[in-house]
């Protein structure tokens, strides 16, 4: 998760944008968490689209078998 | 997502902490992002859940149905077992039944070929036997006619010396004396009655040679009457075991050729045991599976079908010579059959069956017992000897009777 983009006092994690403060989070820590966070979803994401391949394929033979 | 526990210089947001640095990144925005980014990470494992469960129900669903498919499958082999038991058990009763009467059926026949060729052997031996008791009285009485001619002959041989001993002697007693006419009437009366005693005699033993002649006559007739029944009771048994043999060979390629069809039929509902055979399909093979009579029926035809000829036999009539044509026709290997047909009235024929063609005048020419051969070509359609037209004709006369004639 390194793509943050840095504008002026602005900066982009995950594809959102985060403002700077004065008294904000530690950015690193941040970034660090979102990207743990967006490899999980990612990955359960990715796990629910080979089920519904599965699924298709099983409809699929029970419709021609 | 609002589980951000402050302490000093640390925010926690997502069971996560973070420290607070100057110059760092918002914390409203952080924590919403954090929880929306939770929030879906949640969802998808919650689904991911679902699907597992899902799958072990699956999986549990599967071991039941194959079970289930195990449990059907077994009692739909021993269901068609027990069909194909039954169904081979009808099978085996319903082929015993049709061979019992494919059995009667060929009795039957044979009995009635047996009487058939018994009945003809009979007449044949009737025919047989009045020729030869004819032939036999014939020459018995020449015999005796000539032998009662000798016997005559010496008799009256006999008698014309006797009368030349009477008239010798006769004239020997008249002559030297006259005066003893008294004696020699006396002489003369006892040689008439010794004459007469002696034709007495030769009558008598004419009338004992008569006798015994027709005693000799009736001993020899039933001698040969006797010898040719022994002949036809022979024919007889050896009709009837031939026929017997002839039943057996036709019950036992009944029998086989009903075995086998049996089986082929046992073995085809083996095949399909889980089939019942349909009503019209079993019938189709019952009627396929036992053409036996049919086939018989057939034979019988062929072999009794329409004659191609008829051979008109012309009097005086022989029998011995009519039995030398007919065995002659019957051992042509074109002849199937020949028939005897002797009516009341009109002159004997015998028809000719045949296998192949054959021009029976030419062949009746080279018979010894036959004299004269004459087609009858009345009917000129019927000359063809084409099934379902009458036989063409022949009329012969039997050698020995027509010196006169020649072969034509």
């Amino acid at each position: 998760m390194n793509n943050a983009a840095k504008k002026d006092g602005v900066i982009v994690l995950g594809g959102r944008e985060f403002k700077r403060v004065k008294n904000g989070l530690d950015e690193a820590q941040v970034a660090s968490f979102i990207d743990e966070l967006t490899k999980e979803r990612d990955k359960l994401a990715q796990s629910q689209d080979h089920i519904a391949s599965l699924n298709r394929l099983a409809d699929w033979y029970s419709r021609h078998y | 997502m609002n589980n951000n526990a402050k302490k000093d210089g640390v925010i926690v947001l997502g069971e996560r902490e973070f420290k607070r640095v100057k110059n760092g990144l918002d914390e409203a925005q952080v924590a919403s992002f954090i929880d929306e980014l939770t929030k879906e990470r949640d969802k998808l494992a919650q689904s991911q859940d679902h699907i597992a469960s899902l799958n072990r129900l699956a999986e549990m669903t599967v071991v039941e149905a194959d079970r289930l498919a195990t449990q059907v499958k077994t009692e739909a082999t021993e269901q068609a077992k027990a069909d194909s038991t039954a169904i081979i058990d009808k099978a085996r009763e319903q082929a015993r039944q049709m061979l019992e009467k494919k059995i009667a059926e060929a009795v039957e026949i044979a009995n009635e070929k047996a009487n058939a060729i018994k009945a003809k052997a009979e007449e044949e031996a009737a025919l047989l036997l009045e020729d030869e008791r004819n032939k036999i009285q014939g020459e018995l009485h020449n015999l005796v006619n000539q032998q009662f001619g000798y016997i005559l002959e010496e008799l009256e041989s006999l008698k014309q010396r006797a009368e030349a001993v009477q008239a010798d002697f006769g004239n020997k007693l008249s002559a030297p004396r006259e005066d003893n006419s008294a004696v020699t009437a006396e002489i003369a009366e006892e040689s008439d009655t010794l004459v007469a005693e002696i034709a007495e005699e030769i009558d008598a033993a004419a009338a004992e040679i008569a006798e015994e002649s027709d005693t000799l006559v009736a001993e020899e007739i039933d001698a040969a009457a006797a010898k040719i029944a022994e002949e036809i009771d022979a024919a007889a048994a050896k009709i009837t075991e031939e026929s017997d043999t002839l039943a057996a060979e036709e019950i036992d390629a009944a029998a086989a050729e009903i075995g086998k069809e049996s089986d082929t039929l046992v073995a085809e509902e083996s095949k399909t045991p889980d089939e019942h055979l349909e009503p019209s399909r079993a019938t189709d093979h019952i009627e396929k599976s036992f053409k036996l009579p049919d086939l018989l029926e057939i034979e019988d035809q062929a072999e009794l079908g329409k004659p191609q000829w008829e051979v008109e036999i012309l009097p005086p009539f022989d029998i011995a010579k009519i039995m030398e044509v007919v065995a002659f026709l019957d051992q042509l290997p074109e002849v199937a059959n020949t028939e005897m047909i002797v009516p009341q009235i009109d002159m004997p024929s015998i028809l000719v069956f045949l296998r192949g063609p054959m021009n029976l005048v030419d062949v009746l020419q080279t018979v010894p017992a036959v004299a004269n051969v004459e087609e009858v070509t009345t009917d000129k359609a019927a000359t063809n000897g084409e099934p379902g037209k009458g036989p063409r004709k022949v009329r012969i006369s039997l050698s020995g009777n027509t010196t006169s004639q020649k072969k034509k």
